[in-house]
């Protein structure tokens, strides 16, 4: 029989049309209420229970009764389940059967078809996913073979996606199938389908979020109404339904927090399966759905090509199967989902191998029901087979923990939805078969829900004949054939099993038409063979021994945490870069994070720890005023003049190599700036490069608010093929962008005075107050810096847009903080000294685009001549590496002092930043961030020896021998691991990079990275 | 006699429009007399208290010792040089100077051809000798360049120039003197510089590879042809590395794919190759070296090619190729490339730092350059008979704090170390009422 499975379908398709109440009937009433009992299993009646030699008693779609002294009522159809086990059916709190990668010209897609709804096309919170009734055959049968029954789909397109639904997918009525119709709401930070610009990164579809939700809550107050906003409508009417984020980037759980916090939400987070890294930043305890699907391991064969997969990589490789299990450790509730895995077969192996990763049978068990049931609010009705919830279960062969396991059929509310063709494996063996007088060998190989593979020969013989053979209910075909290419039929045989299979007997038609008798008699011998080697497979069970994961968990990562603050460093060259200047042999005594004292001298605890610095320097740690390092989902928001609304902070990558590299150069703080694709940029984020530590650990907590402008080529599009006529074009119209930013930005701090709205540290916390005014998060920046709250970062180059943002700043009653890059600020020096401006340059760059033609590597010089507060930024990976080099060049260029030019990249760009209150120079009270040097910090023969921040050791160039032994230890420790793999499918090397952002780098697709 | 010269020069100077670039030195046949200097000669030697001879465009005498018995009106040009360093013009490699202006304007681009093999594309004519950023490398002593394409599998011919001439036919020291190609690479890396997407595995490096190998085995075959007609030019570019006498210069980064142009080399039995790149080379020494392959070094200060790699393999890699019998030059291939030549000497620096002995750092400036190009007998060290092109510096130059070259000689001709940068530096300090350097 070909096609068990369609046969199947059609005989229960009235059995499923059964009890529709509302429905009308064709024909004479059917109304089943007989009893199903499945006796003798194996049942997991939920994660805790498990009962052998047990019946489950199921009527009218729910379980009456689940035990092992169940009495069976009359009317009961009895199925004898001895050998078999039952699941109560998985739910997928995330099924993903219906995924394809939204198109950006798809013209079903939720975010063309929206109407009355949010401007913007990726947020559609109003859109609700219905599904298709039925879902497609094979795609049903294949998720039934896994052991789910229930799942909750959307449409995973868009940054609020709206409703999904909660349904069975074996049952073919929407009415019937449906558990909740609109069962969880959806979010995520991929603008999916869209076709628009904005948001084009990832701190854009943050702040889009954020208006939007804000735009609500005042849609939700203002009367009389100027529009009928469905998007805004839905956002207010929310219901209970659980809310899901999913996460593309583990790192955005602090995005996802953030907004929950925000506006006082609770989120599911939907995983990337790498949540295990960020499991300690989690906070509370939070529902995670997290998939099941790992990655392949790597062709590694050659030496040399092996050095192109990380050891990050690697290491992912061998802890991916452990996210639930650190997960779990660590207090978080996991559901498990089989997300968009195509093959049931793969699922299942997932599931395997989470079991080995540490998590017990009853763990992932309970990711696969108890839990996903209460995340969706429907443990009352399924994820157990507690009495009175619905019959929703599967039979299988044994646990999903054993080899070879294999779903037989599936219910769903009672009703099989799902069947495999019995396979009797018992039957396979050798046979005496006996054709007429002939005898014959009948080998039975291979019995599976493929077919049967068999063979036969005459007696004595080693040529065997062409045989095909099919069994069904112990019913049995077999055609053999003889010849080599076009073989000539000797019999078919048609018969039946019987004494548990030991015998066959029948009749068939020989070469000529005639009807012959035939019998075969199972070889005793050779069942027991087979049955032996069903016993040695191999015991593949065994747990795997967990990894030892690292911060980060990369190449140069802590085994645990630097915490040790306090020592003096003695007998150095200490350069204060305060009044003290330079001092010859000098004693700095750190305590607790902070300095001390410093001087020659100094008197200390002789049990401190005494770092002997004889013939070497001390420097501050540097500052990089203008650094695009440790970004991820994009540093431009580019798609409007003004991003005022975007955060840095909320797209730091704590685990860029880039940290690491540039502790190695002495750098210590960073300010992480916006690009400089519009004339209003994004909010800046100021952090120290505490390397191994999370992004909230990393942002300078008393640090004031930054913003990035910019002018300029990159601001006018100039060298972009395709500017998309986004204003402004010209430097003429970069002015107009700023008088008209600031003309609305006054006049809506004037109408919002009497909106009240607090600042904690770090989150915003926004009042839930109605507010006449609708907020605003473009202009409440702008607001800040007329309020002199905000100081501004501006990216520039020629003279003319040098002064004429002094003058529009002037002329609103505010100055600009910085000018960065600066590179004709000698020709305006004066002009910057008298408006208050500091400037921060590069140290010799020029030649690169049209606008720096006039650059000089004598710019720093002169304006600090002329008295510029000036800094020399990096705007760059590899040169934030040797920042002491380019300072050092203004001694070439121009004739700075040695102290002058290290102020450049130490005090200055500090105060630049405000934070000269505490770093920048070596001075009683400030942070211990210093940096050891081998020899002369400014030149080209000198390198940081040790990087401290707040008097933690983050670098120390004596490790980097030790470190690289270390790597290359555990590369080979896991290489190995993965070259042990056998038979699964390998992934082809691929290497990962470190982004590395500059002020012009425009992304596409942000969140397909 | 001396105060002419600065008239002379005085004169020169005055006359430069601002934002021209220099007048082109003049004063062949000059006499000249460098003395109590500290000659680094380019061979790995160094002169204290040197005295050099030039003449007629060439070093004469370079000796160290008493100059007493020396009489003063022999010469046109006294340089008393005490303190002060002495060093052959430094070379930058692989240098697109002169074939662009402005990174981010397309039409002063003239470094990258259309097309996929065009060993017969020549960088020398397309080469502007007035580029305003040469007037900035030299400045720093860096005072010749070999001029490459960069475009194709195979990007063209490269020539080496001084950076001093009215034109580039007054620039030229060695035309055509190798071809450039662009080895397939077995990983690809997707995305660009800023937003790398992942590194892959090119599925199409197999089919690559023997393209090359299949066009070579054709050029080969060409040059035995009785009648070569028509002529294919392309064949043609290729003869003298098919010969052996020009040198082929192959950019390669991944220790696998310089292995498998090594292999390549070998079977067509090159004899002069370079790889140009060489990010892995380190893990290749034995290879590079039984087959007499010398490394360009593309960037010194770049980032290392792999995540897990030591943080400053970049900056020894010099050290580690010559300690194990490499040659090695220095480009500063790249984002930015030609305006970042002029920090050639402080890449160098900081090799020397990582590893690399000074003399040897100095002699991958000169004297390897030279001789990978073919015109060690007349350039790349301060010894009588070679061309007198060099520089002073008052202190070491591989240093940024101590750089500062007083004055330089292309081809015994001073030449005006003044830019249009130092001019907008003279200019501007003085409307603002600083003093100058």
């Amino acid at each position: 029989m070909k096609h068990p499975l369609l046969l199947l379908g059609i005989l229960l398709w009235p059995i499923i049309s059964l009890a529709q109440e509302t429905h009308p009937v064709n024909g004479v009433h059917d109304v089943r209420m007989v009893y199903h009992a499945f006796t003798n299993a194996r049942v997991h009646v939920s994660p805790d229970q498990t009962m052998d030699a047990a019946t489950l008693l199921v009527q009218d779609g729910r379980v009456i009764a689940c035990g092992t002294a169940i009495e069976i009522p009359a009317g009961t159809v009895v199925h004898d389940c001895a050998g078999q086990t039952i699941y109560p059916s998985f739910i997928d709190a995330y099924a993903g059967f219906n995924y394809t990668k939204p198109k950006r010209d798809d013209k079903k897609s939720p975010s063309v078809v929206n109407t009355a709804s949010n401007w913007n096309p990726a947020i559609h919170p109003e859109f609700q996913f219905t599904p298709t009734f039925p879902i497609d055959k094979k795609i049903k049968e294949d998720w039934l073979a896994g052991g789910i029954g229930v799942v909750n789909v959307h449409e995973r397109d868009g940054i609020m996606r709206g409703t999904g639904a909660l349904f069975h997918i074996g049952i073919d009525q929407a009415n019937l199938s449906t558990i909740l119709p609109h069962s969880t709401s959806h979010f995520s930070f991929s603008k999916g389908s869209s076709t628009f610009d904005y948001p084009s990164s990832h701190i854009g579809a943050i702040a889009l979020f954020r208006q939007t939700m804000l735009d609500a809550q005042w849609y939700g107050s203002s009367s009389p109404r100027k529009e009928i906003n469905a998007s805004l409508n839905a956002l207010n009417n929310e219901n209970l339904a659980p809310s899901i984020f999913e996460l593309r980037d583990e790192l955005s759980y602090r995005n996802v927090a953030d907004l929950a916090i925000e506006f006082d939400k609770t989120f599911i987070l939907k995983g990337n399966g790498k949540e295990y890294l960020i499991r300690e930043h989690l906070g509370a305890p939070q529902k995670i759905i997290v998939p099941t699907a790992f990655p392949k391991p790597y062709d590694i064969k050659d030496p040399l090509d092996a050095r192109m997969v990380s050891l990050e990589q690697l290491k992912h490789w061998e802890a991916a199967p452990f996210n639930p299990y650190f997960l779990t450790t660590a207090g978080h509730a996991i559901a498990l989902t089989r997300d968009t895995i195509r093959s049931h077969k793969a699922f299942i192996a997932g599931l395997k191998k989470i079991t080995q990763s540490g998590l017990s049978h009853a763990q992932v068990l309970a990711g696969l029901t108890t839990s996903p049931a209460s995340f969706l609010h429907v443990q009352d009705q399924v994820g157990t087979l507690e009495p009175g919830k619905l019959a929703n279960f599967f039979l299988s062969n044994g646990d999903f923990t054993d080899d070879g396991f294999k779903v037989i059929a599936h219910w769903s509310k009672g009703v099989k939805v799902y069947d495999t063709p019995e396979v009797n494996t018992g039957l396979i063996g050798s046979y005496n078969l006996v054709i007429e007088q002939d005898d014959y060998l009948l080998n039975l190989k291979t019995i599976d829900e493929k077919g049967v593979k068999a063979t036969v020969k005459p007696k004595g013989s080693e040529a065997a004949f062409e045989t095909r053979v099919e069994i069904t209910n112990e019913l049995i075909t077999i055609v053999i054939m003889e010849g080599e290419d076009k073989p000539s039929l000797l019999y078919q045989l048609t018969g039946k099993f019987s004494l548990g299979g030991t015998i066959a007997d029948g009749k068939g038609t020989d070469k000529e038409g005639r009807w012959v008798s035939w019998a075969a008699v199972k070889d005793r011998k050779s069942a027991t063979e087979s049955e032996r080697s069903e016993a040695t497979s191999a015991d593949s069970n065994s747990m795997l021994s967990i990894p030892r994961l690292s911060h980060p968990n990369r190449a140069f990562g802590w085994d645990s945490l630097p915490t040790e603050n306090s020592f003096v460093i003695t007998n150095a060259v200490v350069w204060t870069c305060a009044d003290t200047g330079r001092l010859e042999q000098a004693d700095i005594w750190v305590e607790n994070g902070k300095i001390k004292t410093v001087g020659s001298g100094v008197l200390y605890p002789s049990s401190l720890k005494r770092i002997d610095a004889k013939g070497r320097h001390v420097t501050p740690g540097m500052i990089d005023e203008h650094s695009h390092i440790a970004l991820r989902g994009g540093v431009n928001e580019w798609a409007q003049a003004s991003s005022a609304e975007v955060r840095i902070k909320d797209a730091i990558d704590p685990s860029s190599i880039h940290i690491y590299r540039q502790l190695g150069g002495g750098v210590t703080a960073a300010q992480l700036l916006h690009g400089s694709a519009n004339p209003i940029g994004g909010q800046s984020a100021l952090i120290k490069l505490k390397w191994g530590a999370g992004a909230e650990e990393m942002l300078i907590d008393d640090a004031v608010g930054f913003i990035k402008f910019a002018l300029g080529e990159n601001v006018k599009r100039s060298n972009t093929p395709d500017p998309k006529g986004r204003f402004p074009l010209t430097r003429m119209g970069v002015e107009q962008t700023y008088v008209d930013a600031f003309t609305r930005a006054q006049e809506y701090a004037s109408a919002a005075a009497a909106s009240v709205r607090t600042e904690t540290k770090g989150r915003a916390k926004a009042s839930i107050t109605a507010h006449a005014q609708r907020r605003d998060l473009q202009l409440e920046p702008l607001v800040e810096i007329l309020n002199k709250e905000r100081f501004i970062t501006c990216h520039s180059y020629v003279q003319s847009e040098i002064l004429m943002l002094m003058q529009v700043a002037d002329s609103f009653g505010f100055k600009v903080n910085t000018y960065t890059h600066i590179l004709e600020g000698y020709k305006v020096a004066p002009q910057m000294v008298e408006h208050g401006v500091g400037g921060s340059t590069f140290s010799d760059w020029w030649a690169y685009k049209y606008e720096v033609s006039d650059a000089i590597p004598y710019n720093a010089a002169i304006m600090t001549k002329a008295g510029v507060t000036t800094a020399i930024n990096s705007d760059d990976a590899e040169m934030g590496r040797r920042l002491n080099q380019e300072a050092a060049k203004s001694i070439k260029y121009g004739g700075m002092s040695e102290e002058q030019a290290l102020n450049m990249v130490t005090i200055n760009p500090a105060r630049l930043l405000h934070l000269d209150h505490r770093m920048g120079s070596i001075e009683a009270g400030k942070d211990a961030d210093l940096v050891i040097w081998s020899g002369h910090p400014l030149s080209v023969y000198s390198h940081p020896d040790q990087t401290y921040i707040e008097g933690i050791k983050y670098f120390d160039a004596n490790d980097q021998q030790r470190m690289q032994t270390a790597i290359a230890v555990e590369r080979t420790r896991i290489i190995e691991k993965m070259l042990q793999v056998k038979g699964q499918k390998k992934q082809a090397i691929q290497a990962k990079e470190d982004k590395q952002y500059h002020c012009d780098t425009i992304i596409e697709n942000y969140d397909q990275e | 006699m001396k105060s002419l010269i600065h008239i002379v020069l005085l004169t020169f100077i005055s006359g430069c429009l601002l934002g021209q670039t220099p007048t082109p030195g003049s004063g062949s046949n000059q006499r000249i007399l460098i003395r109590y200097a500290t000659a680094h000669i380019g061979n790995g030697e160094v002169l204290d208290n040197a005295y050099l001879e030039v003449q007629n465009g060439e070093f004469s005498r370079v000796a160290n010792g008493n100059t007493s018995r020396i009489n003063e009106s022999d010469y046109d040009m006294i340089i008393d040089a005490e303190g002060k360093h002495i060093f052959p013009g430094f070379v930058v490699m692989d240098s697109r100077l002169g074939l662009t202006e402005i990174d981010q304007v397309n039409a002063t681009h003239d470094f990258n051809e259309t097309g996929d093999l065009l060993p017969n594309v020549r960088s020398l004519p397309a080469f502007n000798a007035e580029s305003k950023i040469i007037a900035t490398v030299r400045t720093n002593g860096v005072l010749m360049g070999q001029i490459a394409p960069k475009g194709g599998t195979i990007s063209g011919s490269s020539s080496l120039v001084h950076f001093d001439g009215w034109n580039w036919q007054d620039a030229t020291v060695r035309a055509d003197e190798g071809v450039y190609m662009n080895w397939p690479q077995r990983y690809r890396q997707t995305g660009w510089w800023a937003e790398p997407g992942p590194v892959k595995t090119n599925k199409k490096y197999q089919a690559s590879l023997l393209a090359v190998h299949a066009y070579f085995e054709e050029a080969k075959a060409y040059q035995a042809l009785t009648s070569k007609h028509p002529e294919n030019l392309r064949f043609e570019a290729l003869a003298d590395i098919i010969a052996g006498t020009a040198r082929l210069y192959i950019r390669a980064n991944w220790a696998r794919d310089i292995l498998d142009a090594v292999q390549f080399v070998r079977k067509y039995e090159l004899k002069k190759v370079t790889i140009v790149g060489g990010a892995e080379a380190h893990l290749v020494t034995t290879e590079l070296r039984e087959n007499n392959i010398s490394v360009v070094i593309d960037r010194v200060h770049k980032l290392p090619i792999h995540p897990d790699a030591p943080i400053d393999e970049p900056y020894w890699l010099a050290g580690k190729l010559v300690s194990e019998g490499v040659l090695v030059a220095f480009a500063t291939n790249g984002d930015m490339e030609a305006m970042l030549s002029r920090n050639l000497p402080f890449q160098a620096g900081t090799a020397v730092h990582y590893g690399l002995p000074y003399e040897e750092a100095i002699r991958c400036l000169t004297q390897t350059p030279a001789k990978l190009v073919g015109v060690e007998e007349r350039y790349g060290t301060l010894e009588p008979g070679k061309s007198a092109t060099f520089f002073i510096s008052e202190g070491d130059p591989l240093d940024m704090i101590t750089n500062r070259v007083t004055q330089a000689f292309i081809a015994g001709k001073e030449i005006d170390l003044t830019n249009h940068q130092t001019e907008l530096y003279h200019k501007f300090s003085e409307k603002h009422g600083q003093k100058t350097q």
